[in-house]
């Protein structure tokens, strides 16, 4: 068990004996990265601030289900999970798909020098965001977890509740569906880029 | 159509899931084919330019805040975290009167239990299915049989069609929409979306042929393995391929993963015959990696 899974032990056995500041440690080492992957999954503040807030609530009530020399990261990245999944298919919220958004938007502002590379860039990650806006749950789920927290298929696994195997297959997806839209806008801009 | 077939194993590579060893060979060809290191770059920039995306940053008073919000919906809520152990509490005053109580109780269900089985098996059968006959005690306090939940969950295989109907069955009616196949190959691989709840595409077997020609092993274990758990008249021999239609997944109910398989083949009496079976692998599969990962491998080969 690594020694970071056993602090947090250390920390669930203390919540179930009514120690409020234990859970307080606990939220504020999980907060940040539960709030994003709902942020990222959902693309909107407040849906996220929603889910992230449950996930804990959740967490908390089910603690005592908690089970020793399980990860409690990997348990509260699942329930986080769950619930937006949950969450994005009842609503059935692909955040909205506006126009290509400005690299301003996406990014701070860009140096002059490397402007012209850093507007496709823009360009990609616009069309990557869009894209996964419009990914399965599930898609894109695997997907932000493997991207952003590197997780290895056997955690991802665990997370999602299902196979290493329904992982892979999701993540290739994903990526098949994000390589395919980045393809058409290189040939949007090939096509634009002949025209002048 | 990719051109190289190493191609497929790119993903595996990215994400870390090759060993040492096969990382050293993979690396080795990569230095030497140019599709697939165009195909890691593309894989690489997809990354890259999600990380790009700049998140929404909330001001600081809003993670100070954070604990404290989730723990006002905890009180008015009046969640608890400590309704197990309350009973754990509990449970460490137990009474030689509680301990009597609830040795009368165990005895009372085991003997329950040992009464209401049903009439016993053959000695082999038994040992497949011993698993399957245990019982548990739900939460409720009912007695449920684990059969009767395998039951449940297990995907139930088609009843097989006949020759004639089988060389009737249109495999690319199944094709999904969002997968591109090229069928100018001899073999058709169609996968479904989520090999969890159901693989339910189809893998044609023909005689003589292969498929995942980097595979050849897997065929011949996969038929070779074949148990006929579910039609004693379509034993594969380990030496004969068989031509039929790998049409679904299963959780196997005695606890091991199979692909299910509808076709005809040699059965052990030499005849060509029809039938549907379990496919299985070797060893206890559950949730086994490996078996996962020759599906989605095959999933990937078929959409490129």
């Amino acid at each position: 068990m690594e020694s970071g899974a056993i602090e947090d032990q250390v920390l669930v056995e203390k919540v179930l004996a009514g120690d409020n500041r234990a859970f307080e440690k606990l939220v504020d080492k999980y907060k940040r990265r539960i709030y994003y992957l709902a942020y990222r999954m959902t693309r909107d503040h407040d849906s996220a601030d929603e889910l992230a807030q449950e996930s804990f609530v959740k967490a908390y009530q089910a603690m005592s289900g908690f089970k020793k020399g399980h990860s409690f990261y990997t348990w509260i990245y699942r329930i986080c999970v769950n619930l937006t999944i949950n969450f994005l298919k009842r609503e059935s919220q692909t955040v909205s798909v506006d126009s290509v958004e400005g690299a301003e938007r996406l990014f701070g502002k860009s140096d002059q020098s490397d402007q012209l590379e850093r507007l496709i860039a823009s360009e990609q990650a616009a069309i990557v965001k869009r894209t996964l806006n419009t990914l399965p749950p599930d898609q894109k789920a695997v997907f932000l977890l493997k991207t952003y927290d590197d997780l290895s298929y056997e955690r991802m696994a665990e997370i999602m509740n299902c196979s290493i195997g329904t992982v892979m297959s999701r993540l290739f997806r994903a990526r098949h569906k994000l390589k395919k839209a980045l393809e058409a806008a290189d040939a949007r801009r090939d096509r634009r880029d002949e025209r002048m | 159509m990719s051109g190289c077939k190493r191609k497929k194993r790119l993903q595996i590579y990215l994400d870390g899931w090759m060993d040492e060893r096969d990382s050293e060979q993979f690396e080795n060809h990569l230095r030497r084919c140019d599709e697939c290191q165009t195909e890691l770059f593309e894989l690489e920039e997809i990354s890259s330019s999600a990380l790009e995306i700049v998140d929404h940053a909330p001001e600081r008073d809003y993670w100070e805040s954070f604990f404290t919000r989730a723990h006002n919906r905890i009180n008015s809520r009046g969640v608890t975290p400590y309704v197990e152990r309350e009973s754990q509490a509990s449970g460490l005053k137990l009474t030689s009167y509680t301990v009597g109580i609830m040795a009368i109780a165990a005895v009372l269900i085991l003997t329950f239990s040992y009464l209401s089985r049903g009439p016993r098996h053959s000695d082999s059968e038994a040992q497949v299915s011993g698993e399957k006959e245990s019982r548990s005690v739900a939460a409720s306090g009912a007695i449920v049989s684990e059969q009767e939940l395998i039951t449940k969950i297990a995907v139930i295989p088609e009843a097989p069609p006949s020759a004639a109907e089988f060389d009737k069955i249109d495999l690319r009616a199944e094709k999904p929409a969002d997968v591109d196949i090229d069928y100018s190959d001899t073999i058709s691989a169609i996968s479904d979306k989520d090999y969890q709840s159901a693989f339910r595409g189809s893998i044609r077997l023909k005689p003589g042929e292969l498929w995942l020609s980097e595979d050849e092993n897997f065929v011949s274990r996969l038929l070779a393995e074949y148990d006929g758990l579910a039609d004693d008249s379509f034993s594969v021999n380990p030496n004969v391929v068989a031509e039929g239609i790998i049409s679904g997944y299963a959780s196997g109910g005695n606890g091991r993963n199979g692909l299910l398989f509808t076709g005809r083949g040699l059965g052990t009496n030499d005849a060509i015959n029809p039938g549907w079976g379990y496919l299985g692998l070797p060893g206890d599969t559950t949730r086994s990696d490996e078996f996962h990962r020759y599906l989605i491998e095959l999933d990937i080969m078929r959409a490129k």
